[in-house]
């Protein structure tokens, strides 16, 4: 019985498998459509806003006899990836060729090319073309400095695709930007995501008596309703408030200083500048704070250092206060934060080893110099006396390059590398009779010039210089050279 | 043993004969309603049934002449394939005046293949309406081609509410009320003062249309929207420039 039942079942089996020779009858015989193969368009594209533009594509169709002339539809469409996605979208034309005057605000847009088959009713899409629309302040350093003693600020415009920098002059001048700078050259900073809503980059100038001016990004205009103080929230700020120096660690966030306190702006958070936040959670009064912050990164902790005390402490941006560091065994190579007895130096948190915050401070007593660093979550990783290093009593400003964590500083007209595990400092520059008015990175920016050194120096003019900063003390290398600008005090590089 | 077998066979093929019947499916015979489907549809999930509506120009710039404004109507019943007029009358009760506030279009019709369509009742930005508000009442009426048998539901037996399918309220006005996203740290509202603190701020008027706490009205931000303005008036004023209200009351916040 079961037997017949599994042969049966077999032979069931069979009969389907049979089914499989049954011939297909499915069309095969594919047929071409019309497909382009477009040329005459580069990849990327340079131009001025208001300037006369135009791309002539060849469409080079498969099978189109061109007598129909009205068989296509087209458009090019510039798309701003920085913008909300309702209001990033422009179409620019709907002819064949893209031919007039380019009314798109400076931005790098991806130009959208789409033609349309209305034979067969196919889309294409060409390869996504690169767009900068710029203006002569598009891109570049910004260079704030004193020119007999007054402000003025200055740029090398660094356009994509036009390989020669531009010194403009008193951009804000040359610009028509209602901005007068009064009194003397402090700071300037940028960064993007400077306020909620609409406005994405913000150029921050600061002048001693004209206070701290937000510029529109793209025509550097401003109006008073664009001083910081519009930023801050309830009334003790003036109008003119100038910071001492402003601090963003990657954008969306900023620290401002201003004798002794700091004060802060997070986007998301929804924190603006109001009451000072160097005050620790379980005391009363605020504490000064030292003109230094390491600002950390954007998940890790910030920290000050107390003036008076001699502490360093952390801040949290959700509670709006400080409070004490975590404990530690103070040794030879560990240091009390809570009781340094030492003067800070210099401080601030660097890109190296994952954003590292380097320390230099100076014994009270002993009046011995030592270096500290720390990670983004305050756990100290090096503390030790800096040894071999001339002249660093003298030194009035420092750097930290973010390759190898070499701490640079000057004094007069030379530039040290120190590097902390030979513990020792080697001559890297001497300019002669220039005198060193700025020394810097940039955290921020295109990788060009991320890790590059930066030197600001002056005889009669200021001069802007660029240098790699190559492993094992080897020499720096000069990569560019900007002068005719003013005696530089700050530099921020405007990213596109 | 076979015989079961074969048996089995044949009656399961019976069972399989009764499906060849051929049976006409019965289709919607009944008379064609039309109504306003927001009463009986929600017009989004979760969205309230409606009979009457309504909207203020007040935000609106002044370029803005009037709006184009569609109600939907709906059949319950067949699709056609020719265009179907729809009656349409204004109530009597109704306050805004036909040709001045409003005006309908000559041919109401449901389109040809379609179940839901939409009067298009254009609004006029009259300036009468800066201090008052009207409403347009429209009632669909029987025609030759549809019946409104569907007249109302009542919402409440207690108090016999009822909503109306064959009737619909439009309310609007240009009259700016102070907005339910207006804070007291704003102090007193006026139209001047929200138009320049909007123009100012860069902020879209509509978004004082939702309740505090939305996006853009946080405690932070109203705080900081009050601090600004509360500067910038104070920077006029030392400049010159005082800003006063339409009354001749310098402009204030407290």
């Amino acid at each position: 019985m079961f037997k017949n039942i599994k042969i049966q079942t077999a032979v069931l089996m069979l009969l389907l498998l049979v089914y499989g020779c049954v011939s297909d009858e499915g069309n095969y015989n594919y047929e071409k459509i019309n497909e382009f193969n477009v040329t005459g368009i580069q990849k990327e594209y340079t131009v001025y806003t208001g300037d006369y533009f135009k791309i002539t594509p060849e469409l080079n169709p498969t099978l189109d006899d061109g007598s129909d002339h009205d068989r296509y539809e087209y458009k090019w469409v510039a798309l701003n990836p920085a913008k909300l996605a309702y209001e990033a979208r422009t179409t620019i034309a709907t002819t064949k060729n893209l031919d007039g005057i380019l009314k798109l605000p400076p931005a790098k847009y991806e130009l959208y090319y789409f033609i349309k088959d209305k034979v067969t009713g196919v889309n294409w899409q060409q390869p996504i073309i690169t767009l900068n629309v710029v203006s002569s302040i598009y891109e570049g350093w910004l260079v704030m400095g004193d020119v007999d003693g007054k402000a003025r600020l200055d740029m090398v415009s660094i356009i994509p695709g036009i390989p020669q920098p531009r010194i403009i002059n008193d951009v804000l001048d040359a610009a028509g930007s209602a901005l007068k700078l009064k009194g003397k050259a402090v700071d300037v900073e940028s960064f993007s995501g400077p306020l909620p809503g609409s406005v994405i980059y913000g150029i921050y100038v600061t002048a001693s008596e004209s206070g701290t001016a937000r510029l529109e990004p793209d025509s550097f205009e401003w109006n008073q309703t664009m001083n910081i103080a519009y930023e801050t929230v309830g009334g003790s700020f003036p109008t003119n408030f100038a910071v001492d120096f402003m601090k963003c660690p990657i954008g969306s966030e900023n620290f401002l200083y201003k004798d002794g306190n700091i004060y802060y702006y997070n986007r998301a958070l929804q924190i603006r500048y109001g009451l000072p936040q160097n005050k620790v959670d379980i005391e009363t009064k605020t504490f000064y704070a030292a003109p230094f912050i390491a600002e950390s990164s954007s998940a890790g902790t910030p920290v000050f250092f107390d003036v008076e005390k001699h502490r360093f402490l952390r801040y949290s941006t959700s509670k709006g206060n400080c409070s004490a560091m975590p404990p530690v065994t103070a040794s030879s190579t560990v240091l009390d934060w809570n009781n340094t007895n030492c003067e800070l130096v210099y401080m601030t948190t660097s890109n190296f080893n994952l954003n590292e915050s380097f320390a230099v401070l100076k014994n009270s007593s002993t009046g011995k110099f030592y270096l500290l660093r720390f990670s983004a979550s305050s756990v100290q990783t090096y503390y030790k006396e800096m040894l071999n290093a001339p002249d660093l009593d003298k030194a009035t400003k420092f750097a930290v390059s973010p390759d190898a964590g070499y701490l640079f500083y000057t004094v007069g007209n030379k530039v040290y590398e120190y590097d902390s595990g030979t513990q020792s400092a080697k001559l890297m520059l001497d300019k002669g009779n220039e005198e060193i008015t700025y020394l810097g990175f940039s955290k921020r920016g295109k990788k060009e010039i991320i890790n590059k050194l930066i030197v600001g120096s002056y005889s009669t003019t200021g001069k802007l210089e660029l240098y790699t900063v190559p492993p094992v003390n080897g020499d720096l290398i000069l990569e560019s050279s900007y002068s005719g600008l003013c005696k530089i005090v700050d530099v921020t590089y405007r990213v596109r | 043993m076979k015989k079961i077998l074969i048996l089995s066979i044949l009656l399961f093929s019976l069972f399989g004969l009764t499906s060849c019947d051929k049976e006409e499916i019965e289709t919607y015979k009944a008379a064609n309603n039309i109504y306003f489907p927001r009463a009986v549809f929600p017009a989004y999930n979760n969205a309230p049934l409606i009979d009457s509506t309504g909207f203020s120009f007040s935000f609106d710039k002044a370029d803005v002449t009037g709006r184009i404004y569609s109600i939907p109507v709906q059949v319950q019943g067949v699709v056609s394939d020719v265009d179907r007029k729809i009656k349409v009358s204004v109530d009597p009760s109704s306050t805004a005046v036909l040709g001045t506030h409003f005006s309908l279009p000559e041919n109401i019709v449901l389109h040809a293949g379609k179940q839901i369509d939409s009067i298009q009742v254009t609004v006029n930005r009259t300036l009468d309406l800066k201090d008052k508000a009207v409403t347009l009442v429209l009632n669909l009426e029987e025609n030759e081609f549809f019946t409104v048998n569907m007249k109302d539901r009542i919402t409440n037996v207690l108090t016999q509410k009822k909503i109306n399918y064959t009737r619909f309220k439009l309310t609007f006005t240009d009259k700016l009320t102070q907005p339910i996203g207006w804070q007291a740290v704003f102090g007193v509202f006026t139209a001047k003062k929200f138009f320049l603190m909007c123009e100012l701020m860069n902020l879209e008027p509509e978004m004082f249309n939702q309740p505090q706490g939305s996006p853009g009205l946080s405690i932070p931000e109203t705080l900081y929207y009050a601090s600004f303005m509360k500067r910038y008036l104070t920077d006029q004023k030392a400049e010159g420039n005082t800003i006063y209200e339409e009354d001749g009351k310098e402009m204030l916040f407290p």
